[in-house]
């Protein structure tokens, strides 16, 4: 009886392991974090999803661009993004038209209604049927020249645009307005809520330079009144607040020192 | 005085004119220039008054019921877009009354 019951127990704990290794999160490659699949009508016209690869939009263009004038959701699928959308110049063909340029090079048409074998090597660029190992090298060898971090796809990012080494376009012809200058708001800190821990230090300037105003406030920060909203880590890590980017795309939110900046007073 | 007048309203009817012939040549529909106006000042959202903040929020939604009679892709964009800029406004609004309510 006693065997039974130790046999049970081991086929039990021996469950309980293999569930957890099944459903615990992994962690994205350097060259795969912040990648998004996409698929909402793709199956359905007998094509894989699309894998976008944010660090190469990213290195070029400033997330406001993107999710405000070219009117790109922040989750992935929410933008029910079609072909004939493409076709009509409109989300990823707004730049993926066959005219358009980035540093003189011509960007390569999206989307068509009908496609020959020849345009199918086009199509699967997006339409990733399996890993393209070029596609890891290319990041590898842009990867190399910038400043390293530990944490998310390994590049600092904001020391890249203050060291130079980025120059991101935030203006589409035909596509972004004039506009006039932003009035920046200052730095603020939000206290922490562990003791030992850091205080926050939030940068309005960083964040408003990528995304403007109108990326984060009011879908994403509600609060009208400065400390209104109270946010905890459970939430961040559960995608809301500045886990709607950090973790995703930004860093992510394990590198605590990169938020809890403000130096202990005395 | 009834001469400047006519003349005034001329001079209107041909602004309004060489306008509509601007936004042809540009490919560029009149609520495009409509919504360019009012959603180009989100930038400046913070400095404006709650007078403009009211007023954006209406050409707005003025603006929602010409995009919705659009075609789909262009319907996509542009809710999205004005969806944006709207809640943008009216949470500068809610700020800016919540600020007078608390002084």
């Amino acid at each position: 009886m006693k065997r039974i019951v130790l046999v049970c127990l081991i086929l039990l704990g021996g469950a309980g392991v293999l569930w957890g290794a099944g459903t615990k999160k992994k962690k994205a490659l350097p060259h795969d974090f912040g990648s998004v699949t996409i698929s909402n009508y793709s199956q359905q016209a007998g094509m894989p999803p699309v894998v976008f690869d944010h660090w190469v939009h990213r290195k070029n263009y400033t997330c406001r661009l993107c999710h405000v004038d070219i009117g790109f959701g922040m989750t992935a699928n929410s933008t029910q993004i079609r072909a004939v959308d493409n076709g009509k110049g409109y989300f990823c063909g707004a730049c993926h038209n066959g005219s358009s340029t980035h540093n003189k090079v011509r960007i390569f048409e999206s989307c068509a209604t009908t496609y020959t074998r020849e345009d199918y090597k086009r199509c699967v660029k997006c339409h990733a049927v399996e890993k393209d190992p070029a596609r890891e090298e290319a990041f590898y060898r842009f990867m190399e020249k910038m400043p390293k971090e530990t944490f998310g796809n390994g590049i600092n990012w904001e020391k890249a645009e203050d060291a130079g080494l980025l120059k991101l376009v935030d203006n589409m012809d035909g596509v972004s307005f004039k506009k006039s200058g932003m009035k920046i708001q200052g730095d603020f800190a939000l206290k922490s809520k562990v003791e030992g821990m850091p205080d926050i230090i939030f940068s309005h300037a960083k964040h408003t330079v990528w995304n403007g105003c109108e990326v984060c406030h009011p879908d994403i920060f509600v609060g009208i009144k400065k400390g209104a909203t109270k946010y905890s880590m459970i939430e961040l890590f559960d995608g809301k607040y500045c886990g709607v980017c950090h973790d995703k795309v930004a860093f992510p939110q394990t590198d605590c020192k990169r938020c809890h900046a403000k130096p202990a007073a005395g | 005085m009834m001469t400047l007048l006519r003349k005034g309203k001329t001079a209107a009817l041909v602004a309004l004119l060489l306008l509509a012939l601007f936004q042809t040549a540009r490919g560029e529909e009149p609520w495009q220039a409509s919504f360019e106006q009012t959603c180009s000042r989100t930038s400046e959202a913070m400095t404006l008054s709650v007078d403009e903040l009211k007023a954006l929020v209406g050409r707005c939604d003025a603006l929602q019921k010409v995009i919705e009679t659009q075609q789909e892709s262009v319907r996509k964009v542009y809710l999205k877009r004005l969806q944006l800029c709207r809640n943008l406004y009216t949470y500068m609004l809610d700020y800016k009354a919540n600020q007078q309510s608390s002084k």
